[in-house]
């Protein structure tokens, strides 16, 4: 007979409760806040400078950033529950995003406002046009917001500028959701959730498709896992041995005989029918329930992005493969759904787009190989900050992993980890495809980072708060340095917000709005569809636009001007031109050095005085200018 | 459409008054296991606040507009079908709800536009009608339950 050695009552409480740890965790909290909040009425937007808004946030803000590092590495190698636990990360959240719609006048990034025009669009006409552009043909989250916007009667570039802080939210909080479904463990969940706001970039929560997409693909796979995977009596049925059995069980022998995967020991043998292979069922959802909300979750998802349903089918597939998922036909309906709204939408896809592009050498490269330059030197350095965050979150996934891996228990995570890769088989999404893979991966990465993190420690606790609340606040710092980095380009002016719509109200049909590159906050308003290009596109960027590739990398003079002029009227529709001029424009074409260093402002005040160019707009430093139509001699 | 908040409350009250003399529960493996207060109040306060947001919409003060929508359109959709299962973990919940209310939302929303029946407020009206009475439904349920004291711990996951 084993003979168990049981704890004593008063070890176990001394293992599980840290005297005044209830108290002194949410004071501190409460205190980084406080501290947070009073640091906001210092921040001068005008002196930002190369390293965006991380350039004036006053000290006191970083304090308040180590005070919850601190916090947060203290609760976890002590004993705080898991509410504590998450309460960390949530304020962390608060402090890096919730600053948006707080210090910034307008909604941030110049290309939200094409988002706002598809709602307003939506909201004043009451219904979509697939020929007017690509977001017409996924309008999920636009026709949400003009539903929002018509009840709450709220502009959606009011609420566009609080979708920073919601959409973080709704990513933390579903990132716990996904990890419950794969952890019991509550220390772990917290971790993950931890590692995932400290390391998420922010292409995936601003008032964007991507961002809902994300949301919604994340609770779905957690759906998936939770609910949905294989139970004792599935393995009874016959149409279960039939089917799915036995597609399973051959998909598993063939990986796991290769000899390459069997060395690596990717797939645990036949795991759908290992005992203990679905152990976290929580709650009582039904099958039919869940299958149901999966469903529905995955509608919204297809409607919504181009891009989020491939990963949530990918993610589905990869379940089924490793036996987590008796669904089979989940992911199949996820593709049917998306091959019939893709059907939907081919007469404009096949007009504008490239459906399948199989070089996958050329689709991992992302949108900064169109660059010209290397950029400036902060650019560079923001950039890097990107790739360092995450180098350190894969190496930490793998280096928790390995010494597990022989259990296999956890090697699944992996495969659905890099299942949205598979993308960059066929599409390059415009160079953007990498970067939605990297945000679609991130989250079970984290978890798998999580492993080695939220273990208690067994000796020196002091050293191991120490260690991980450095970390943790160096960590912090770059992402800071990743978010906010580039706020010089993403900082818009509400003077161009103004400018952008005064064209777009008061330019006669057709006419078309040129601009130096795509950084400028249009089109912005429902009458947007007035003034598309020849080509049914928006503008003309003399650095965004094919016409003008010769332009880009090289000094423009006032000599170039007839031919850029000319090229733009040949793109109008009617011929007419109105040209608008921004800070915006300028701090990216000087960040992204599409031209050298001082010349844009030189080419700027040669527009400016140019006789074919009349100003008929001003506001500051934002300017529409409109060509002078000669007469006919 | 204010009849639909007449609906709402009238169908509020009769699912209140019905459950307080039937004592309907749901089946055993996904019913709550003991009263609790806060989740009572926090979903009759939805009910009522969904029940009436028509009425708010239109008459009531400005600064009540946005709170009320917000319930009505991102939370109350999804409670009213999370509640009827049993999750254990109200973070799990709140998840859950907002990502069916926005899917929902997401849904309804391209149907209309797809099909050029713009009515965002028959969306809130039907919102109103069905989610409320759902709501409330699963508040009394909740209310009628033992309270704290003489509850059985529920089962470890």
């Amino acid at each position: 007979m084993t003979d168990l050695k049981i704890p004593s009552v008063s070890r176990v409480r001394l293992r599980t409760a840290t005297p005044g740890g209830r108290t002194w965790h949410p004071v501190l909290i409460v205190a980084a806040l406080s501290l947070w909040a009073l640091s906001l009425p210092a921040v001068d937007l005008s002196r930002i400078n190369g390293y965006g808004l991380i350039s004036v946030l006053p000290p006191t803000y970083f304090v308040a950033i180590g005070m919850l590092c601190a916090g947060f590495a203290a609760a976890l190698v002590g004993s705080a529950g898991p509410r504590t636990l998450l309460a960390y990360p949530l304020a962390l959240l608060t402090l890096f995003h919730l600053v948006v719609p707080i210090v910034f006048a307008e909604p941030r990034y110049s290309y939200v406002y094409k988002h706002i025009a598809v709602a307003r669009y939506i909201s004043e006409f009451g219904g979509i046009d697939r020929t007017v552009d690509i977001y017409h043909n996924w309008p999920g989250i636009f026709a949400a917001a003009a539903v929002f916007s018509d009840v709450a009667g709220l502009d959606p570039a009011v609420f566009a500028n609080w979708a920073d802080p919601f959409f973080a939210t709704c990513g933390a909080l579903a990132v716990y959701f996904l990890a419950r479904s794969l952890t019991t463990d509550p220390r772990r969940v917290c971790v993950t959730v931890w590692l995932y706001v400290m390391t998420s970039s922010g292409s995936q929560v601003y008032f964007a498709p991507q961002s809902l997409g994300f949301f919604l693909a994340l609770v779905a796979l957690g759906v998936g896992i939770r609910w949905l995977g294989p139970t004792a009596s599935d393995r009874t049925r016959p149409l279960f041995r039939a089917v799915e059995g036995r597609i399973v069980a051959r998909a598993g022998r063939l990986l796991t005989r290769a000899p390459w995967v069997s060395h690596l020991r990717l797939l645990p043998v036949g795991a759908a029918h290992l005992p203990g292979s679905v152990p976290l069922a929580r709650g009582a959802v039904g099958g039919r329930a869940a299958g149901g909300a999966l469903l529905l979750m995955a509608t919204a998802v297809v409607i919504t992005h181009q891009l989020s349903p491939f990963f949530l089918a990918m993610w589905l597939g990869a379940l089924v493969v490793s036996g987590r998922l008796r669904a089979w036909w989940m992911p199949v309906a996820v593709v049917g759904l998306m091959a019939f709204w893709i059907y939907l939408s081919y007469d404009y896809i096949s007009l504008h787009f490239t459906l399948f592009a199989f070089d996958p050498f050329e689709n991992v490269k992302g949108t900064q190989a169109s660059i010209p330059a290397p950029g400036s030197p902060e650019f560079r350095i923001v950039g890097l900050s990107a790739r360092v965050l995450i180098v350190l979150i894969v190496g930490a996934a793998a280096l928790s992993w390995w010494p597990a891996h022989r259990s296999r228990r956890e090697t699944f995570v992996w495969i659905v980890a890099v299942a949205p890769a598979v993308v960059l088989l066929v599409q390059s999404y415009g160079g953007e495809a990498i970067y939605r893979v990297v945000m679609f991966m991130l989250p079970l990465v984290c978890y798998l980072a999580s492993r080695a993190i939220a273990t208690r420690p067994r000796r020196r606790p002091r050293l191991r708060i120490l260690v991980m609340g450095v970390t943790s606040f160096l960590v912090s710092s770059l992402f800071l340095l990743n978010y906010f980095g580039l706020d010089q380009v993403n900082n818009v002016q509400p003077q161009e917000v103004r400018a952008s719509e005064w064209f777009e109200t008061n330019a006669p049909p057709g006419a078309m709005l040129a601009y130096l590159n795509g950084y400028a906050p249009t089109p912005a308003t429902a009458a947007y569809a007035e003034h598309l290009n020849v080509d049914g596109n928006w503008g003309g960027g003399i650095f965004s636009d094919t016409r003008f590739a010769g332009y880009a990398g090289r000094a423009l003079t006032a000599a170039d001007l007839p031919d850029i002029i000319e090229t733009w009227r040949s793109m109008s529709r009617s011929g007419e031109v109105f040209v608008m001029i921004g800070p915006t424009q300028i701090a990216a074409v000087e960040t992204y050095q599409y031209s050298p260093p001082g010349s844009i402002r030189k080419f700027v005040s040669a527009l400016l005085n140019d006789p074919a160019l009349q100003i008929v707009y001003q506001d500051g430093d934002a300017y529409i200018l409109r060509v002078v139509t000669s007469s006919p001699e | 459409m204010i009849w639909t908040d007449v609906i709402g409350v009238l169908s509020c009250v009769l699912v209140v008054t019905v459950v307080r003399a039937t004592r309907i529960s749901p089946p055993a493996d996904i019913a709550p296991p003991m009263r609790a207060p806060i989740r009572v109040a926090l979903l009759m306060g939805m009910a009522i606040t969904t029940a009436s947001s028509s009425f708010v919409i239109v008459h009531g003060p400005e600064a009540m507009r946005l709170p009320v929508v917000i319930v009505t359109v991102l939370f109350a959709p999804g409670y009213a079908l999370v509640v009827f299962r049993r999750l254990d973990d109200a973070v799990d919940e709140l998840v859950l709800a907002v990502a069916l209310s926005l899917a929902l939302l997401v849904v309804t929303g391209t149907l209309m536009a797809g099909f050029g029946l713009w009515q965002p407020g028959v969306l809130v009206s039907l919102s109103t009608v069905v989610t409320a009475p759902a709501l409330a439904w699963h508040a009394t349920y909740l209310f009628l339950l033992p309270a704290a004291a003489t509850r059985v711990p529920p089962a470890r996951d």
